[in-house]
């Protein structure tokens, strides 16, 4: 073990988004930061060079080839979950996909950023299911505000984003701070003819910019928001841990924490973490912040069983692990008889929403979206398989990706204890310590969703003229997991209080979608990074 | 009289291009006599792969640079290249055909179509082989892209700020596909 013990106001575990965020605005207060990555550091220009030389592209338009490679580094202390390393034991497979690098897994998200709607906090007062959460969307909008500004926000000012085509919806303080991309071809075609039938488009808010902002140029329509821009017009967390370095902040990389330790106050003392030669070293701070991702986090709390906290740390309740959550989904694909021409600038931006009505208390709210992920390559692979040759290869590689709408929908999913994060006991990294052992389970309320969510794609083939050629009700993992160390005001249920601090530990702090009471069908990182700010916020009041 | 075929009016033009490229020797598609296994091919056999691409992509400007690397890739994942590219060429030659479509309607045997398949598979996909030996040759310029130039984008390769919004019209037109609206 290190003789060297490192020390910090505040040391952080995890540089994505949630932790380079809190960690940039401690370190602009003037607070002495340090944080842990378990990954390398990467450089943009690397991970688009690796992808563009790759036989094989990741991409979200296959779902299938999600297994079968990625941009980004898997080394032996830090393994890719783009191999084998989550071990899966229930009957639905939970393939979610993380990255561990600093900058953490927003380097190859969508970068849809959505609010929670006001009703989205409630679904048990509201409709009997699931979970209040203990904060409602009053007290999170100042921070929704400032997270859009931190991360740069482009959206649509003044539509009803529950998708019911009503008043503006949920209450803004502030405009976006940056306009909508320019409508392609095919959503303005899509918007105009599922308007006719009644449907109300949403378009999306995301981290494109749409004009300079901040170190970003404006999105140049690469077409290529997963696995990488390769222009860093997309926001992603490396950009706050710049900030957060620029400051003063130490980030070190390819340090994997694996324990925490408590005293018999409760508060905690110190951290160790390994680096990638096996040594182990110390660090004490006043106020610790996990920050380690939804399957990462709990795994880490798990593994740091202790005197006082025999069943890990926080994990009094027993929850730690549990609940978790996705916006788990089915996909439709459409063969329209008017060309579409999905793939024309970034990646996603047209929805259909269906968050609110009394139909929650029976299905699981919705949203449909398109995607817009140009699709030549897996088409004309599947030509060449199936011998297409001549002009006839040509034509048909024009006429797929022109005619061939890919529908996907995201549904909530219920938090439900038996749906866990664990650690294995048969499979361990090179660092020796446990792989994640995921269970997960899918209930009648998600079914009921995908049914409801079915009739809508139904009625959309009348109104686009168009044939369901292909349909996947397997259980789609998004990449939205939540939920496992939950949010609440019992400490015998919950994990976090509303301030995001571990009920059983008064100095730590656990940032990230894992704190979430609901999953909702959205996607979660908006609400992470604003829930990383409130944190600051209070940190910043105690250190 | 009897129109002179496209594929011989190719290795016409290519022949001139050897001349241009520095004297080449003009190989009277040499592959007919294939060698033992090689990592330095001839110059004349990637000329006569070359020849033998565009025929079979219907393209006329395919890049010399690639026909070496897509021809040296293959040649490493298939054993009997030569052999199979000869039997390709010498089918295509007697059929007396002038375009891959009339080559694709005159009936192909199975192997020369199959040989076929695996150099269109290359060009279009700018990929040789199948996993794990799945090799990379080509990204921007893999022919699949052609098809749908100025209408999609390569990934990763924008067309600039902002940049869209219009009907997307492919440059390269070609009968049968659908254009309502």
């Amino acid at each position: 073990m290190s003789s060297e013990t490192l020390h910090a106001d505040v040391v952080i575990v995890g540089s994505g988004v949630c932790g380079a965020l809190i960690g940039a605005q401690l370190a602009k207060a003037g607070k002495s930061v340090l944080i842990l990555e378990a990954g390398p550091r990467v450089k943009r220009r690397d991970i688009v060079e690796t992808y563009r030389d790759a036989p094989v592209k990741l991409s979200l338009a296959n779902m299938k080839l999600q297994g079968a490679g990625s941009p980004f580094p898997s080394l032996p202390h830090a393994p890719s979950t783009y191999g084998d390393y989550l071990e899966q034991n229930g009957p639905v497979k939970y393939n979610t996909s993380y990255l561990r690098v600093v900058g953490g897994t927003t380097w190859h998200f969508g970068s849809a950023l959505w609010r929670l709607l006001p009703s989205e906090f409630k679904l048990n007062s509201l409709y009997g299911r699931g979970r209040d959460w203990p904060i409602g969307y009053d007290d999170l909008e100042k921070y929704y505000d400032l997270a859009e500004l931190e991360l740069g926000v482009s959206g649509t000012d003044d539509q009803d984003e529950s998708g019911a085509g009503g008043n503006p919806s949920p209450p803004r303080t502030a405009p976006y701070p940056m306009k909508q991309v320019p409508l392609t071809y095919m959503f303005k075609t899509l918007a105009e003819k599922l308007s006719a039938g009644g449907y109300h488009p949403v378009w999306e808010p995301h981290g494109r910019a749409t004009r300079p902002y901040n170190q970003r140029p404006v999105c140049a329509g690469n077409n290529n928001c997963n696995p990488i821009c390769p222009i860093g017009a997309k926001y992603d967390g490396s950009m706050h841990c710049d900030i957060a370095e620029s400051r003063g902040a130490t980030i070190i990389p390819n340090a994997v924490v694996y324990r925490l330790e408590d005293d018999d106050t409760g508060r905690i003392q110190a951290l160790w973490f390994k680096r990638p030669d096996g040594s182990e070293h110390k660090v004490t701070a006043k106020v610790f912040v996990v920050a380690a991702h939804t399957i990462e986090t709990p795994k880490l709390l798990l593994m740091s069983k202790t005197r006082h906290s025999p069943n890990g740390i926080a994990n009094s309740s027993d929850m730690v692990g549990r609940n978790l959550m996705d916006t788990t989904g089915i996909s439709v694909t459409m063969k329209t008889r008017d060309p579409m021409w999905p793939g024309q600038g970034p990646t996603e931006l047209l929805v259909f929403n269906k968050r609110e009505g009394d139909f929650r208390r029976n299905a699981a709210q919705y949203k449909i979206k398109v995607r817009n992920t140009t699709p030549v390559s897996q088409y004309a692979a599947t030509l060449l398989e199936q011998g297409v040759l001549g002009t006839e290869l040509d034509r048909k590689i024009q006429e797929l990706s022109a005619h061939t709408l890919a529908w996907a929908v995201d549904f909530e999913v219920l938090p439900d204890p038996a749906n866990r994060v664990t650690l294995s006991t048969k499979k361990f990294d090179a660092l020796g310590l446990p792989v994640p052992s995921l269970y997960y389970n899918l209930d009648d309320y998600w079914h009921a969703g995908t049914e409801l969510a079915m009739q809508d794609l139904n009625n959309f083939t009348q109104l686009l003229d168009a044939d369901i050629i292909k349909k996947n009700m397997k259980f789609e993992n998004r990449q939205h997991p939540s939920g496992t160390t939950i949010m609440g005001d019992n400490p015998k249920d919950s994990v976090v209080n509303r301030d995001c601090r571990a009920h059983d530990h008064p100095n730590l702090y656990i940032a990230g979608t894992s704190v979430m009471s609901a999953s909702t069908c959205m996607n979660p990182t908006l609400t992470a990074a604003a829930l990383s700010l409130r944190i600051a916020e209070r940190i910043q009041g105690e250190v | 009289m009897k129109q002179q075929s496209l594929f011989a009016t190719a290795v016409c033009q290519v022949s001139r291009r050897r001349l241009l490229l520095g004297g080449l020797a003009f190989g009277s598609m040499g592959l007919l006599a294939p060698r033992g296994l090689t990592n330095t091919p001839k110059a004349s056999d990637v000329t006569d792969f070359l020849i033998l691409s565009e025929f079979l992509t219907g393209r006329k400007t395919l890049s010399v640079t690639l026909a070496r690397r897509y021809y040296l890739g293959l040649q490493d994942q298939f054993p009997d290249l030569a052999v199979r590219i000869a039997n390709l060429s010498r089918e295509i030659h007697a059929s007396g055909v002038q375009t891959m479509d009339d080559y694709l309607s005159h009936g192909p045997s199975p192997e020369a179509r199959n040989t076929a398949t695996t150099i269109v598979s290359a060009w279009y996909l700018g990929v040789i082989g199948q996993n794990p030996k799945k090799q990379m040759i080509a990204y921007s310029d893999a022919l699949m892209f052609q098809a749908v130039a100025g209408a999609l984008v390569v990934p990763s390769y924008g067309a600039g700020p902002l940049a869209w919004g219009n009907r997307p019209e492919p440059y390269m037109m070609l009968k049968g596909v659908s254009d309502e609206q």
